[in-house]
């Protein structure tokens, strides 16, 4: 596991005392014109390049350059926060169930009841895995950095600090609000409405939900439907497995020739599966509970991080991404997984 | 020098990214008033074709990676990021042909649109902004002055200085 922290490239956290060299080109300097090289191919239109083209340093791998608290995988593919003890526990917590199903209780299902009862629990077994893997490894929607450098005005020295900006959300409607941008000192870019700040991961994050450290990333943008489907599959999964273990347990013990149902749970598939339905029950109340959470913050419009902001500083609470119940799970659930700002493929779309 | 348009989110807030239709003042040395006109207005609606949750694509995307456990869009990628593609690759297009150079939009998380000029003596940045700024505009232009609705009262009590009170209400 490659885990490289370049704090030495790491941009100053106040604005008035980073270095100011508008000369030097550095990767983190998204304002730069477009490397063609970039995508391994010049577009024929594109040769007759004029000779006065700045050159642009060849870009290795943008990952390492990264600045922030994060650990990359897989030449930069996979991506998590650094603090990983309680994903490990909640990775045992998710695989155990799983193998003492498949190697106890699946067997007597398949020859007793049908095949198609592991097969069905397989597949939603499955989904909450992949769904907790892709959840945890994706870009949560990190916002690139130096978006607005800051440089020297000589028309007005002293406004180094930028202030804060109102941005107009929902002209069209009759609700409309003035948003507040703020700007980060440690990212260097004006936040669009729904972003925040994540100071476990350091990185300015689109429309962040919260962070999770269960999962060991921020929910953001790109990922927030990985991390619902996940809470519902996890919440499915964990309910067929309490119904599959006591119907295991209980159907084992009714055709066997155990008289006492305690003696019969000393035989290990009936024993496990019993088990396993005391924990798929225990198992689905915390995401149970966390699914109802989130649905109900979608129907009102907003996410965990505005929610609690709102309560805690007491400001009206306002709702200008709120359009109905449906329209809200649609856009929130619906919306594309947009492409990755600070990791952007090589490869030619078109 | 730079020439910075910011992202819109008057009308579609966070659904889709849209930038505003005005003509930037300082390319007017490189790109005419029809042009930029025709170029904005494309772009706004490739970038909501691209970004609209309920379109047919998307949702075909969204259902069928849940479905297949995530391997359609491991196999068959995903009609956006072609749709992204092409978005870049014709302000690209544009850039060049009227002699200008032109960051990512991906590279700038869709937040600007900036445009670097290629003269090599000024190196100032010329922030062209959002016109619903209200430093910018006088509060009688916003179209929720124009509407004044109960819900627009009663939310503009706690922001005196931000939305339209009942004292700008009474003078319109």
């Amino acid at each position: 596991m490659s885990y490289e922290k370049h704090s030495d490239a790491k941009a100053s956290r106040y604005a008035w005392n980073q270095p100011w060299n508008p000369f030097e080109v550095t990767l983190s300097d998204p304002t730069y014109p477009m490397n063609l090289e970039e995508k391994n191919q010049i577009p024929y239109r594109f040769q007759s390049v004029p000779d006065d083209v700045p050159e642009v340093p060849h870009i290795e791998s943008r990952y390492k350059n990264l600045p922030g608290n994060n650990i990359y995988l897989c030449c930069g593919r996979l991506q998590m926060s650094s603090q990983y003890k309680a994903f490990l526990i909640s990775l045992f917590a998710l695989i155990l169930p799983g193998v003492l199903f498949f190697i106890f209780s699946a067997f007597w299902l398949w020859h007793h009841v049908s095949p198609a009862v592991p097969i069905t629990f397989a597949y939603l077994y499955a989904l909450a895995v992949v769904s907790m893997f892709k959840c945890s490894t994706a870009d949560p929607g990190i916002l690139p950095r130096n978006a607005y450098s800051l440089t020297y005005n000589p028309a007005h020295p002293w406004s180094v600090i930028p202030e804060d900006r109102k941005v107009l959300v929902g002209s069209t409607r009759s609700d409309s609000v003035f948003v507040n941008t703020v700007y980060c000192h440690t990212c260097h870019l004006y936040r669009p409405p729904r972003a925040s700040h994540c100071h476990l991961c350091d990185n300015c994050v689109e429309y962040l939900d919260h962070h999770c450290i269960w999962l060991n990333t921020c929910i953001g943008r790109r990922n927030y439907r990985y991390y619902f489907i996940f809470l519902l599959s996890v919440v499915l999964s964990a309910l067929y497995l309490t119904g599959l273990g006591f119907y295991t347990s209980i159907g084992s013990f009714h055709e066997s020739t155990d008289t006492n149902f305690a003696a019969h749970l000393r035989r290990p598939w009936a024993g496990v599966s019993f088990f396993l339905g005391i924990y798929g029950a225990l198992g689905a109340i915390l995401p149970g509970i966390l699914f109802c959470y989130q649905c109900y913050l979608i129907s009102v419009g907003q996410n965990v991080h505005e929610y609690l902001r709102a309560k805690s500083t007491e400001t009206e609470d306002v709702h200008p991404f709120h359009d109905s119940i449906w329209l809200n799970f649609l856009v929130v659930l619906c919306r594309p997984k947009n492409v990755s700002y600070v990791r952007p493929t090589r490869k030619s779309y078109v | 020098m730079l020439v910075r348009i910011e992202r819109d989110y008057s009308v579609s807030g966070d659904k889709y990214p849209q930038f505003p239709t005005d003509y930037p003042v300082p390319l007017r040395a490189y790109v005419n008033l029809e042009d930029w006109d025709v170029f904005i207005h494309t772009l706004n609606e490739k970038l909501r074709e691209a970004f609209c949750p309920w379109s047919i694509g998307n949702l075909l995307d969204g259902i069928l990676s849940v479905l297949t456990i995530y391997i359609s869009e491991f196999v068959f990628g995903s009609i956006h990021r072609k749709r992204i593609g092409a978005i870049d690759l014709y302000i690209l297009d544009f850039a060049t042909q009227h002699n200008l150079y032109v960051a990512s939009l991906r590279n700038m998380g869709f937040l600007s649109l900036v445009f670097h000029t290629k003269e090599t003596n000024s190196k100032s940045s010329t922030l062209h902004s959002n016109p619903y700024c209200p430093e910018h505009h006088s509060i009688r232009t916003l179209p929720s002055a124009v509407t004044a609705t109960t819900s627009n009262i009663s939310t503009s009590s706690s922001h005196r200085s931000d939305l339209p009170n009942e004292w700008t209400n009474s003078t319109l």
